[in-house]
């Protein structure tokens, strides 16, 4: 179990490594999508840096909470676009019925598929992260390494998140504007403070769409240890992703059976 | 030893249909009908270790789902098969260490780098050791001629360049069977000639077993032995390529050079295409009509400089083989 663990882990690296090289082929165009996308983040939170001038604390949240849910939230995002770029695209690999190719080798289709792609702007977000939490408080080398983490384990529940929103493609055909739409609306939810919104919506937010998995409890925890929100935190990541790995393995039956609605029948 | 053993293998596939215009589209969509498609209708046949074999027929005839069944991507409705001794659906991975496959319109190296960058993460794919990727990209960087652009970003090879870095990518992991599905598409002749080449080498070199699919007449012709034939999803041909190209098509064009011009000429069982003063040129059927029987009734009235008799190019007699209706060919067909 360890050595398999060990050459996923390195497959996957080879993996990063190699779309990291495509993308500093171009170097111009990667060096431009990655400052762009950190002035793109640093203007999000100007904004509320303005309203903040305004107010002290919105229920609850102050500016430095903010911020620490920029660094979370873009950190978390980076870690999915990153090492599991694929996850955008997966529903358009299903209906174009590009799963072929990672099914005729001999290597996890879903983690094949998940790691094949990277997107070079999220480079940008990672630095952003970082530079944000730096600025939030004094982190410790404890602290970073928590927060390194929790970005993961946010990472992983937004890769999961996604991985569900594609895999509608097994049954309802195209449907990547549905997930696209899912997978925004996930990643928009975690860049605002818990504290705005209902109760029946935070339910929601801790469970149909996990956005309080990818920062508001991430936030919590870096401000307020406690083990059992560390623990939750980790479970939830875990239950996630194995169940996504569950339906795509389902939808996947399907897609053997040649039955989609999108496969080319008879070629 | 058959290293591909198919028996009666079936794909039925599920389609949607829907009547034209928007009534009709309204209602599929609040009550979807559906019509079954039999894109592979029980086919059998062997393969034999080291064979090299061309699987033909028209698009839509069935290649590529008979190609995804036989490598594990597409579960078939009925039938059996084996590669290699596995049940390709069944043991998919495991089959995948053993067996390789190139798509002709499918790319499976990296655009933006160098086909060594992609060689050597199929080789952690398929979990090479690093000191025999090394020996083995040697022999391979050798066998198909890569090391003048191994190192070139893929995007700025030719064609042809990139089609002989996409075979040796698939044999990376010393396939025993390749599954070469139209690997000469869009090349132009000398490319194809090279892949033709490589192809053959590879295997008499390495006894790979070729499946091939192609709908270049020159590729089946120069690299294969055997030729199965499928059209609508049925077998119709299953035979030696040198009797395909000599008994299957039995018209024979027929060029004459006369010493002397001979205008009044009749040849009473050949179909005469063009008679000049110089010369004629005429068609016969050698199943009905004998080739000498002709010639004699030549001799008897013109005097003769030169003769040639050409057979059909193969192209016209795949032509032939597809034009005819499903269920006649089988009576052609040898095993």
């Amino acid at each position: 179990m360890f050595t398999e663990a060990k050459r996923a882990v390195r497959f996957v690296f080879q993996y990063f490594s190699a779309n990291l090289q495509s993308a500093m082929e171009y170097r111009g165009a990667f060096l431009s999508q990655v400052v762009f996308m950190f002035i793109n983040n640093l203007m999000l939170l100007f904004f509320w840096w303005v309203l903040f001038t305004q107010i002290e604390t919105l229920n609850g949240w102050s500016f430095e909470h903010v911020m620490l849910l920029y660094a979370v939230a873009s950190g978390a995002y980076a870690c999915q676009a990153l090492l599991f770029g694929g996850s955008f695209t997966l529903s358009r690999a299903i209906a174009e019925g590009r799963l072929d190719f990672y099914l005729a080798l001999p290597k996890p289709v879903l983690l094949h598929v998940l790691i094949s792609r990277s997107a070079a702007s999220a480079w940008g977000d990672l630095v952003f992260s970082l530079a944000i939490f730096a600025l939030t408080a004094a982190p410790s080398p404890g602290l970073l390494l928590a927060f390194l983490i929790l970005i993961f384990a946010g990472g992983v529940v937004m890769t999961s998140f996604a991985v569900l929103a594609n895999s509608l493609s097994f049954w309802l055909g195209q449907s990547e504007q549905l997930a696209d739409e899912l997978i925004e609306a996930l990643l928009t939810f975690s860049l605002y403070p818990e504290g705005i919104f209902s109760a029946a919506t935070r339910f929601v937010l801790y469970t149909v769409i996990p956005a309080g998995f990818v920062s508001y409890l991430p936030v919590r925890i870096l401000t307020d240890f406690t083990l059992v929100h560390v623990v939750l935190m980790i479970l939830f990541a875990l239950g996630l992703a194995l169940l996504a790995r569950l339906v795509f393995y389902l939808g996947l039956k399907r897609y053997e059976s040649g039955n989609l609605v999108v496969i080319n029948a008879t070629e | 030893m058959a290293v591909i053993d198919v028996n009666g293998l079936s794909k039925v596939f599920r389609a949607k249909t829907k009547e034209p215009g928007l009534r009709g589209s309204v209602r599929a969509l609040l009550r979807p009908t559906y019509t079954e498609l039999g894109a592979v209708k029980g086919i059998s046949f062997a393969v034999e270790a080291g064979e090299l074999l061309a699987f033909i027929g028209r698009n839509g005839a069935g290649k590529s789902t008979t190609i995804k069944m036989l490598t594990g991507i597409l579960n078939p409705t009925a039938g059996t098969a084996q590669v290699l001794g596995l049940v390709p659906w069944e043991s998919r991975r495991q089959l995948a260490y053993t067996i390789g496959s190139v798509f002709g319109q499918k790319s499976q190296l990296w655009y933006h780098l160098p086909a060594l960058d992609s060689f050597r993460l199929l080789g952690s794919i398929y979990e090479i050791p690093h000191r025999d990727l090394a020996k083995r990209l040697d022999a391979v960087v050798e066998l198909f001629e890569l090391a003048e652009f191994i190192k070139t970003p893929v995007r700025k090879l030719s064609l042809g360049q990139r089609m002989r870095c996409e075979i040796a990518a698939s044999i990376l992991h010393r396939p025993q069977v390749i599954f070469l599905d139209e690997p000469t598409i869009g090349l132009d002749v000398v490319a194809k000639l090279k892949i033709r080449e490589l192809i053959k080498r590879l295997n008499e070199e390495e006894n790979t077993t070729i499946f091939l699919t192609s709908h270049d007449a020159g590729d089946i012709e120069q690299l294969c032995k055997r030729v199965i034939v499928i059209n609508h999803g049925e077998i119709i041909l299953d035979t030696s390529t040198s009797y395909l190209r000599h008994n299957y098509l039995t018209t024979r064009i027929v060029n004459v050079k006369f010493a002397e011009p001979c205008p009044g000429l009749r040849l009473s069982n050949a179909e005469i295409l063009k008679h000049t003063e110089k010369g004629v040129k005429f068609r016969i059927n050698t199943r009905s009509t004998s080739i000498e029987d002709v010639l004699g009734e030549l001799f008897a009235q013109a005097d003769t400089a030169d003769i040639s008799v050409e057979e059909p190019a193969m192209e016209e007699v795949i032509r032939d083989i597809y034009r005819r209706p499903a269920g006649e060919g089988e009576q052609d067909a040898v095993s």
